[in-house]
């Protein structure tokens, strides 16, 4: 049951694409310092470097990092190093909220240059795939909707035989 | 209010930095501001990277005597001049070699290969590392200064980062369509012969493994995940069991460099990588080669970091504030001391110039490169963490900047209330369990020194 949770949590916030793409990022402020760089599957794949906001600590200042609340994180922490990759796939992978640390446009993987997009553009490029790679495009909304109609019908299934 | 006198007994915590160029270069003026502030933060160590093909020769003269500290062909100016100055301050010094002369290189360097790493020659690296042991035994005459000698060192790393094809190559080899570690292999001979060879001049010298870098590819790319070049240097499958180990590897300590993407708290997401809440990772194959004796001398092994930082902003745009740059640097002392580390080098004592431009060069200092001190200064010198164990408990640490009677205080209604007090040596690990509800602003006090404060939540 339990991993059934975090699975379903990580599906929420995951793009189910961002699986297979990969990405790299990077030590904040080292972006061009490619042996530190970690490769990751992202939710846009192939994305610029070191967009990931800076955080991760539970106390001080230097707390949070925007793709799970707080209290998600906690959670999913009590459910022990399962728990825990959950939320960091999450919170590496969900598409960027708030801009990272400096300006949008300087350092990149490769040199090229991106230019940063507003949280809500971030959100929705990433879940239908209008953004240059990853997502689903519009088969998204659909396997949602499907998912939702599947889910609905077997809860009415389970309550006649119990009636 | 809990009163104690005593701080709790702890592993040890020694602080140094990693291979800072205002330690070594630059005039004498400024390499002797920069290392009184290096001392005068707490740092015991510094580490010195040294290419081994920038010492030996290109090509070997009539008379070349490879494991001969005076030998024609050497040249060890620089070498000496940094033990000189760093050991003049105090600091014992890390001395690293890597990239070989070619000459001791094997056969068919490929193009791609980085010069200096292709399946480097254990015989010669043994040779260079007995002239290097001899040169700073304490007993060799100081070219500059006679009737002096040269100082003593005793930490030596053999090679840097040996799974990324950066510093040693092959990575991996084909074999049949897949591919095989190989770089793990090559450095257990080279960490056997230099092991052999600076004990053969003195018992009481230490090894540090070279420190691995903290992420991988996948197989037959440039970088092996760290985990999997360690359970490949201790000859362990990928269940640590053992397999097949003609010559165990031979340290004293094992060295990570466990640069974070995110904060201290913030795994690797590879299971083979390893940032700063992984060490575990490390620790745990270290412990099933100690299980199967597959690490040599058997008895108890350090774990080091001898490279860990985050830029800050200012001055660089991408780096982290300021602020959290001081909070993740004490809060990863935790994590890794919480995990065994006993010795971790901060990468920099002042910033690098922006050359050539911010994303390639390191701006972590614990000091602007004009001089003006980060919060990280502060946070280097008296770190102080607390983290909550349950809702009316919570843990503290840090590491004392002197000797005396360190108190703990909490911020209530505007003013500093004592906690806890304590009783601790100069660079002392002192932990101990507060008593607090809810949210709470703490912090550590000794002397004139005053930590950071530490935001505790409920």
């Amino acid at each position: 049951m339990r991993r059934a949770v975090i699975a379903l949590l990580v599906s929420l916030v995951l793009p189910t694409s961002a699986v297979a793409a990969k990405g790299t990022i990077a030590p904040p402020g080292n972006s061009g310092v490619s042996q530190y760089q970690e490769d990751v599957p992202t939710a846009k794949g192939s994305q610029p470097s070191n967009t990931i906001a800076p955080g991760g600590g539970t106390n001080g200042p230097g707390s949070s990092s925007g793709a799970l609340s707080p209290s998600t994180v906690r959670a999913l922490d009590k459910q022990g190093s399962a728990g825990r990759k959950a939320a960091a796939l999450a919170q590496a992978t969900a598409p960027r909220i708030g801009r990272p640390a400096g300006p949008p446009a300087v350092k990149t993987v490769g040199g090229s240059q991106t230019s940063g997009s507003s949280p809500v553009s971030s959100v929705v490029k990433a879940l239908t795939g209008s953004s240059s790679s990853g997502g689903l495009g519009p088969l998204l909304p659909i396997i949602l909707i499907a998912s939702l109609l599947g889910a609905v019908a077997l809860a009415l299934v389970r309550r006649r035989r119990t009636t | 209010m809990t009163a104690s006198v005593s701080a709790a007994k702890a592993q040890g915590l020694t602080l140094g930095f990693d291979n800072d160029p205002v330690l070594t270069s630059g005039s004498s003026a400024s390499q002797a501001l920069w290392l009184g502030r290096a001392v005068a933060e707490g740092a015991g160590i510094a580490r010195i990277s040294v290419g081994w093909a920038s010492v030996a020769p290109a090509v070997r003269p009539p008379g070349f005597s490879p494991a001969s500290p005076s030998s024609p062909g050497y040249d060890w100016t620089a070498t000496d001049a940094a033990v000189r100055e760093l050991s003049s301050q105090g600091l014992r010094v890390l001395l690293n070699f890597v990239y070989a002369p070619g000459w001791a290189e094997g056969p068919h360097r490929p193009a791609s290969a980085q010069p200096g790493s292709w399946r480097p020659d254990p015989t010669q690296f043994a040779r260079f590392a007995t002239a290097a042991a001899l040169r700073y035994d304490g007993h060799f005459p100081d070219p500059l200064h006679p009737g002096s000698f040269l100082p003593r060192v005793r930490l030596w790393q053999p090679w840097n980062e040996p799974n990324l094809n950066g510093y040693l190559t092959p990575q991996w080899t084909r074999s049949g369509s897949g591919w095989a570690p190989a770089s793990p292999a090559i450095y257990r001979k080279l960490l056997n012969s230099f092991y052999a060879a600076v004990k053969a001049v003195s018992a009481s010298n230490f090894v540090v493994t070279a420190g691995t870098g903290p992420y991988g590819d996948p197989p037959g790319g440039a970088r092996m995940p760290p985990v999997q070049f360690d359970r490949g240097l201790f000859c362990l499958n990928a269940r640590l069991s053992p397999t097949g180990c003609s010559n165990p590897p031979h340290l004293d300590a094992l060295d990570h460099h466990p640069y974070g993407i995110q904060g201290p708290l913030w795994h690797a997401l590879n299971p083979d990588d390893a940032a700063v809440p992984d060490i575990y990772k490390i620790a745990r194959v270290l412990h099933a080669a100690q299980r199967y004796g597959h690490v040599l001398p058997r008895g108890p092994k350090s774990l080091w970091a001898t490279e860990i930082s985050w830029d800050s902003n200012p001055p660089d745009p991408r780096g982290v504030p300021i602020q959290k740059q001081a909070r993740w640097l004490e809060q990863a002392l935790y994590v890794l001391w919480r995990q065994g580390v006993d010795t971790v080098l901060w990468l920099q004592v002042a910033d690098s110039p922006p050359i050539p431009n911010y994303g390639a060069s390191y701006q972590a200092g614990l000091f602007y490169l004009n001089g003006k001190s980060k919060p990280a200064a502060q946070a280097y010198r008296f770190p102080f963490v607390t983290q909550r164990a349950n809702s009316s408990r919570v843990k503290a640490w840090g590491l004392a900047p002197q000797t005396g009677s360190l108190a703990i205080e909490k911020l209530s209604g505007g003013q500093w209330k004592l906690v806890r007090r304590l009783s601790v040596s100069n660079r002392q690990v002192f932990q101990t369990t507060l008593t607090i509800r809810g949210r709470a602003v703490l912090r550590a006090q000794l002397g004139s020194e005053t930590s950071l404060t530490w935001t505790q939540g409920a």
